[in-house]
């Protein structure tokens, strides 16, 4: 890497260059660069089929791009599994809010909260209280479901809670992380209208304390209100980058937003 | 004073009943708490079995019956020797499926070499004796008490002894964070991904400690009856103990007693007592008629088994305990 | 050896036919509904029991017992589908809890099958048979006119895949349930049409298969069930044509296997390409559904 390439590398949290993937004979993602600031709130927005998701699902690691990298800071997270990203620092929330439908909304929190090395044979065996002591972030999490409006579900299966519910408590299982990076799909759709403001608003505040926010939003009123950048996708490309009003005013945006 | 006769046939069924919990504690672990379809659980079982047999039969003696190697180790190292075995060989079958295939693809592939394996060991007359099995395996512990009848008590010791070993192990492992993990991996591998779960490290984990369990209760079978052929270890006896296990309750120590307790065990006594009808054969192909029924029943009218899985509540103070959920798992 | 080798392109043939048909119906119904069906082999059984109970006690000439072998073997499928798979399913059956109940299925099949029939070793009257020898391969006239059979009935599924209303019907379900049942296609009628067709198919290849041995007993097709999972494997599951070829594939390469070294090697052989083929594409198969059980819906 060139010095100037590390002094770029300082600001931007994590980067993609000329990314693609197709399906069968389908491009999906055809050669996104991103460059995503340290700190920022990004919302990516476009048409359905844009191939936002597996943009996502690349950096997340869930899905191999077909050619191109992605980096952490100064690492190259391309070939990396899925669990080693989230390791690294990189949390991403599902389309499908990605809950643990036995598992009571607690439990799926603590998932998120309990340390790797608390999670061996060695602890199991130890009995309840050394679990207990594992268990130690259960405070904490109590506080967040009572932001989020969820205490009073903690115990229920998280597979009894309504879809807007479930995305929230992916969303606060997430915060709860603390990662460097989070990557929302669509984490505002089915909650309950009355919830947004104020979860945007810890967005707002968690990305002040230096975390990186990349979001799918279809909500042009959410984006205008928390996301310091926009990036515009359609057919797999990048069409347009920056500010809300500038992507908005764009004139290969209002192609495609006339299009459909 | 019970009779001799009742003594044997109460002792008999103690120790079937602690051996078949062992392999199916090991099993739930698998298939109840991590979501792994293992239909190739026989497959430990049947190595378990062998190892035991090989390690106290001795140098093989020619005409009667043919295997390889043959050692004679005292007790219990033969029954370790199958745990490793039984470890082992999971472990090689967690290494084909563990977070590389989909679980229906994990099944199929895991049913195929339980098949092939038993076809194989049918076929190859030379390695254990083929279709025809092992027999005169020596018991251990034998020599210990005279009459037959307190080694059957001595049996039934061991059996219960180790079967509330297992019983400790896996019902702390699935209590504990580890468990919440491996229940994490059965809900969703993908999102326990996305969490930083190792899916297939843990998937790998419970097929070492789940094939343990089941090599040691193919040893420990083996042993007690003295023999073991390919018929010990058949897809259908993984079978009868998935159907034990989903009716009892798949995901919990309690509901798997319930459950074997009813179905291998409880079944195939209760049909014991029935006046032989028909033909050779006709009693045991009616009883998988209706163990194969039964197992739809269960998963028709109580998906969640008779004892649900419970999940753990947790109050505001940080204590927690343990309770039945609001809704079973389907 | 080369003797052996080309002496075994035959044998391979006629397993090719049988494969053909039995894999071609197991992949449509799981394309058509998505279950893998563990008793599709015992269907194929009852077809063969069925064979043999008009050949051996009406005296039915085998021809004439196969589109009656077919056509019990379809219905059988359908009953199975309408009456347990499809309402388990609408409970909301978990993919493993599927599984799990096909193999229940299979068991009852077998052994009710078993209880009626008595366990022992069975044969069709076949008619006498003219041996062909051409191109170093030993073939009778039966042999070859099952696998004309064979052709012809892969030819008709074909036929109506890609000809009529149904078929194509057929395909949009395999290709997107809820869709197709929005746009207003029939789906129960298309659904049942496909069981019963693999049924049907899973029926002949029943019959031929009894027919290829000099005796076969209850257990006989499920012996089977393992390299027909790996041709559909093969052929990547759902797809019909990819069954096809693959069925080529392992028909041929098991043969000449089964001739070389033992009979035994031909199931290892089939395993290997199960295992072989999903850990090469492991990304491929692991993506659309996660471990059996779907995310929960939002």
């Amino acid at each position: 890497m060139t010095a100037a390439a590390q002094l770029a590398a300082a600001d931007f949290v994590l980067r993609t260059e000329d990314v693609h993937r197709s399906f069968g004979g389908l491009a999906a993602v055809k050669g996104v660069s991103l460059a995503i600031k340290r700190s920022s709130v990004t919302g990516i927005i476009g048409p359905n089929g844009a191939g936002k998701t597996t943009l996502l699902n690349i950096i997340a690691g869930a899905d191999r791009a077909d050619a191109g990298h992605v980096y952490l800071e100064e690492l190259e997270i391309t070939p990396l599994p899925p669990h080693r990203i989230a390791r690294l620092g990189v949390i991403r929330t599902f389309q499908r809010a990605g809950v643990f439908p036995t598992l009571s909304t607690m439990e799926n929190v603590l998932l998120g909260v309990v340390e790797r090395r608390d999670e061996t044979v060695t602890v199991a065996l130890q009995g309840p209280r050394a679990w207990r002591r594992a268990e130690s972030g259960v405070m904490r999490a109590w506080e967040l479901l009572e932001q989020f409006g969820l205490a009073s579900l903690a115990n229920d299966r998280a597979g009894t809670l309504s879809g807007g519910q479930k995305r929230l408590l992916e969303l606060a299982r997430a915060v709860l992380m603390e990662p460097k990076v989070m990557l929302l799909d669509e984490p505002m759709a089915g909650v309950s209208p009355s919830l947004v403001p104020a979860l945007l608003e810890y967005l707002r505040t968690m990305s002040a304390g230096g975390m990186t926010v990349v979001m799918i939003e279809h909500d042009l009123a959410v984006v205008e209100d928390v996301c310091d950048s926009v990036v515009f996708m359609a057919r797999g490309e990048v069409m347009a980058t920056g500010t809300v009003s500038e992507v908005l005013r764009s004139p290969s945006v209002q192609a495609v937003a006339h299009g459909f | 004073m019970i009779p001799e006769a009742w003594q044997f046939y109460i002792a008999t069924l103690i120790v079937l009943y602690a051996v078949t919990l062992i392999a199916a504690f090991g099993l739930n672990l698998q298939y109840g708490v991590t979501g792994i379809l293992n239909f190739g659980y026989a497959v430990p079982i049947g190595v378990g079995g062998y190892t035991a047999a090989l390690l106290t039969l001795g140098p093989p003696q020619g005409r009667f019956q043919t295997y390889w190697f043959g050692l004679e180790l005292p007790f219990p190292l033969p029954w370790l020797a199958a745990a490793a075995m039984g470890a082992l060989v999971s472990l090689a079958l967690g290494f084909i499926v563990a977070g590389r295939l989909r679980g229906d693809y994990q099944a199929i592939v895991l049913l195929a070499v339980s098949v092939i394996a038993t076809r194989l060991v049918q076929v190859q007359k030379e390695i254990v004796n083929g279709g025809a099995g092992l027999a005169n395996v020596p018991q251990p512990l034998r020599d210990f008490v005279d009459s037959s009848i307190a080694y059957q008590w001595l049996y039934v010791g061991l059996a219960v002894a180790v079967a509330g070993g297992t019983w400790f192990v896996v019902h702390r492992i699935s209590r504990a964070p580890l468990g919440r993990a491996l229940r994490a991996v059965r809900d969703s591998p993908e999102v326990a991904a996305a969490l930083g779960k190792d899916v297939a490290r843990l998937q790998l984990l419970v097929m070492a400690i789940g094939g343990a369990a089941g090599g040691l209760s193919g040893a420990m079978t083996a042993q007690y009856l003295t023999g073991w052929n390919p018929e010990s270890w058949l897809l259908l006896v993984t079978f009868t103990y998935f159907t034990g296990i989903i009716l009892g309750g798949a995901g919990n120590a309690l509901g798997v007693a319930v459950g074997i307790a009813l179905i291998p065990i409880g079944f195939r006594e209760a049909t014991r007592f029935l006046p032989a009808i028909g033909y050779p054969g006709l009693i045991e192909a009616l009883q998988w008629v209706v163990i194969g029924l039964l197992a739809l029943l269960v998963l028709w009218l109580r998906p969640a088994g008779i004892v649900p899985e419970r999940v753990v509540a947790y109050e505001p103070t940080g204590r927690a305990r343990w309770h039945i959920g609001r809704r079973g798992r389907s | 050896m080369l003797e052996i080798l080309i002496a075994s392109i035959g044998f391979g043939l006629i397993t090719v036919s049988i494969l053909s048909l039995a894999s071609v119906g197991f992949t449509l119904q799981f394309s058509v509904t998505g279950v893998l069906n563990l008793a599709f082999a015992d269907v194929m059984t009852l077809a063969g029991f069925t064979a043999w109970l008009l050949n051996d006690s009406l005296g039915l000439s085998i021809w004439a017992t196969i589109p009656f072998a077919g056509i019990v073997a379809g219905l059988i499928s359908v009953v199975l589908n309408r009456a347990i798979l499809q309402p388990l399913l609408r409970r909301g059956t978990s993919v493993f809890g599927m599984l799990i109940a096909t193999l229940a299925l299979s068991l009852v099949l077998w052994n009710g099958l078993l209880a009626i029939v008595r366990p022992g070793f069975f044969f069709y009257d076949m008619p006498p048979v003219t041996v062909y020898r051409f191109l170093g391969q030993i073939l009778t006239s039966n042999q070859l006119i099952f696998m004309g059979l064979a052709a012809l009935a892969l030819l008709s599924v074909h036929l109506i895949l890609r000809r009529s209303k149904l078929g194509k019907a057929m395909r949009a379900v395999a290709a997107n349930p809820d869709l197709a049942r929005a746009s207003g296609i029939p789906s129960r009628l298309v659904v049942d049409t496909a069981w019963f067709i693999s049924g049907f198919l899973g029926g002949i290849a029943g019959v031929a298969l009894f027919a290829s041995l000099p005796a076969f007993d209850t257990s006989t097709a499920r012996g089977l069930l393992v390299v027909i999972l790996a041709t559909v494997v093969l052929g990547g599951v759902g797809h019909v044509y990819g069954a096809l070829a693959a069925a080529v594939v392992i028909g041929l390469s098991s043969e000449m296997v089964a001739a070389l070294a033992a009979p035994q090697w031909r199931d290892v052989l089939a395993l290997l390409i199960l295992i072989g083929v999903l850990m090469i594409r492991p990304q491929g198969i692991v993506r659309d559904v996660s471990g059996g059980r779907e995310v929960a819906a939002a």
